[in-house]
């Protein structure tokens, strides 16, 4: 897990050092540099894990700032997904630690492969919008995303109250019962 | 990092991304938020499929009472009561201080509906009171993204005491000894095996004590007196002044203090005296005087527990309640750095009739440890040494015991020294 999570922020750095020095600045292409090298001492030493985050934020940035110098979108968005995927994957490292390495060896491969598809799903989920607002209008662009975004929560929120309603499934003979009951009691005592 | 830390720090960057987006009026910018927002949605999703864990956890330990460099074996077994869990990892969490010595405290396992998982390790602790909390418990279903952590509380407590190393040679003469035999020079004449005294004979005495070489010179019947033991009262007063008990590099003085009144206190019991503890510092924590094992155990729980603590009441030796120590008993400090104002209460104890003996441990060989060694270094040795000798030869001088334990050294060796140079300071 741990290399793996180490290729990938590899990868994100060399992207971004490469597209960095390519727009002509040192700064940019340097600061990937130092990203890549505190991602490496992260992860070897084990410690600062608290400083993953920032780490995920600063690639980001580094990113969105190269794509508006002029660097591909497609390559910043590349750059995202794997520093994501890289997030998540030395995070995951954390509660597995301290267990013996061939019990945990088929749970790490499969979220490998998992958070690699997951992450071809999400480039694509990028890819397109990307896609469609380049011929489209911004406004268009912006009111398709939101739309696409509301049925997304519509989604979600079906999703929960369908979970809800399967778990509370059992208790449904229960409030019937008691609406029975409160349904007799008005009834005075029982009687009709 | 918990799950609801991870969603919000995602959704943070996909909103911040946004909002960029949308004032810029950039799609590239405004489309890298998704990732983030997919992310965080994949999340949402794998965190509502939750059903809490039912887990019944039982602990036992071997012993929940060990002594300073001894093991323990802990046996934690974890039943689920619930649902079957796929991937469940089990944690014991172990508090700090603890280590563990051999075994596995965490285990990855597949539980289904009443299965049973054991767990066995060896702990090995410093010296003070541990409390095992708890279970932690992380759960995936199919993946590991979005754990759920969920912690099972069962609390098992255990005390590390410290260790009493054994010691020999330390002589005693308090003013007052209590009735029953023992092994203290009492001061008084009566039976026992070294010679005190004699008296002319009166009816009732014991004829084989009669000195015939001194009838033989005098004419007169003389009889021998030998000094009679008794057992003694001894308090043992541990300063745990934060400022009398500083950290010296790696090392703390205070440890080393613990160590040293275990074993006087061990010893003292061991001899079938009457030995009280005070520990002086957070509060008055006085373990009143007793005889045997059971007060061995007490005053080694009181001193398992014993932490340095600053507080301004407890700055100079002057809050001692003297009321508490029988009168004219036999008192053994144990304090690594006594100052002048120390030694002016020292010094009124004396004058009230208890026997003094201060114990303090000399951690000078650690204190010069990182010095390179050179002109400064040995300059610096000998400023330390005769402000110590300085501050020693002054207790020496109102009649103290002082015995200077050199840390590196076993603590016998300093009581040997100094009994042979009785109410001198010992190095």
């Amino acid at each position: 897990m741990r290399t793996a999570a180490l290729v990938c922020a590899a990868i994100t750095c060399a992207i971004l050092a490469e597209s960095g020095f390519s727009l002509g600045s040192i700064p940019l292409g340097g600061a990937a540099v130092a990203l890549a090298a505190a991602w490496a001492i992260i992860l070897w030493s084990n410690a600062f894990a608290g400083l993953l985050s920032f780490l995920l934020i600063m690639e980001t940035l580094l990113a969105a700032i190269n794509v508006l110098y002029g660097t591909s979108a497609y390559v910043g968005g590349a750059v995202v997904v794997l520093a994501l995927v890289s997030w998540e994957l030395a995070l995951a490292i954390e509660p597995l630690t301290s267990l013996p390495k061939e019990k945990v060896r088929a749970l790490v491969y499969r979220h490998i492969t998992q958070m690699l598809i997951v992450a071809m799903g999400g480039y694509a989920l990028f890819a397109i919008p990307l896609q469609l607002s380049l011929h489209l209008d911004f406004r268009v662009a912006l009111g398709l995303g939101l739309f696409i975004f509301l049925l997304f929560g519509l989604l979600l929120r079906h999703l929960v109250d369908r979970r809800a309603r399967i778990r509370n499934g059992r208790l449904v003979p229960l409030v019937r019962g008691w609406n029975a009951l409160k349904a007799a009691l008005a009834k005075k005592n029982g009687r009709p | 990092m918990s799950t609801l830390r991870r969603l919000n720090i995602t959704i943070g960057i996909a909103i911040a991304m946004a909002l960029v987006g949308v004032l810029i009026r950039d799609g590239r910018v405004l489309a890298m938020s998704l990732p983030f927002l997919a992310y965080a949605g994949l999340m949402l999703f794998k965190s509502l499929d939750r059903r809490g864990l039912k887990l019944e956890i039982d602990r036992s330990l071997s012993s929940e009472r060990i002594v300073e460099g001894e093991t323990i074996d802990v046996t934690l077994s974890v039943i689920n009561r619930g649902a079957s869990v796929r991937n469940v990892c089990v944690s014991d969490r172990i508090p700090k201080g603890a280590a563990i010595a051999g075994g596995e405290a965490s285990t990855l396992v597949y539980l289904k509906t009443n299965d049973c998982v054991t767990l066995s390790y060896r702990l090995t602790a410093q010296r003070g009171e541990y409390s095992l909390p708890g279970v932690d418990a992380t759960s995936w279903r199919r993946s590991l993204l979005a754990p759920q952590v969920q912690f099972f509380r069962r609390e098992t407590n255990f005390l590390v005491v410290p260790v009493a190393e054994p010691i020999s040679d330390v002589e005693i003469r308090p003013q007052q000894t209590r009735a029953y035999a023992g092994i203290v020079r009492a001061n008084q004449g009566g039976s026992g095996i070294d010679f005190f005294g004699c008296h002319a004979y009166t009816t009732g005495d014991d004829i084989r004590r009669i000195n015939w070489r001194a009838y033989a010179r005098t004419g007169e019947l003389i009889v021998n007196e030998y000094e009679q033991e008794r057992i003694a009262d001894v308090t043992v007063f541990l300063d745990a002044r934060a400022g009398a008990n500083p950290r010296v590099g790696k090392e703390d003085t205070f440890t080393h203090a613990v160590r040293a009144a275990a074993s006087v206190s061990k010893h003292f019991i061991g001899q079938g005296n009457c030995v009280g503890l005070l520990i002086y510092g957070d509060y008055l924590n006085w373990a009143f005087p007793n005889y045997g094992k059971i007060q061995l155990a007490r005053i080694l729980d009181s001193l398992a527990r014993a932490e340095p603590a600053d507080k301004e009441v407890f700055d100079d030796l002057r809050s001692v309640p003297t009321r508490l120590f029988p009168p004219r008993s036999q008192l053994v400090m144990v304090s690594s750095i006594p100052n002048m104002r120390d030694i002016e209460v020292i010094g009124v104890l004396r004058a009230r009739g208890y026997r003094i003996m201060i114990v303090v441990p000399d951690l000078l060989a650690y204190q010069l440890e990182d010095v390179p060694s050179g002109a400064d270094r040995d300059l610096a040795l000998r400023v330390l040494t005769l402000r110590r000798r300085l501050l020693l030869d002054t207790l020496a001088r109102i009649g103290i015991q002082v015995v200077l334990w050199d840390v590196t050294k076993p603590l016998s060796a300093s009581f040997g020294w100094s009994s042979s140079r009785r109410g001198r300071r010992s190095a």
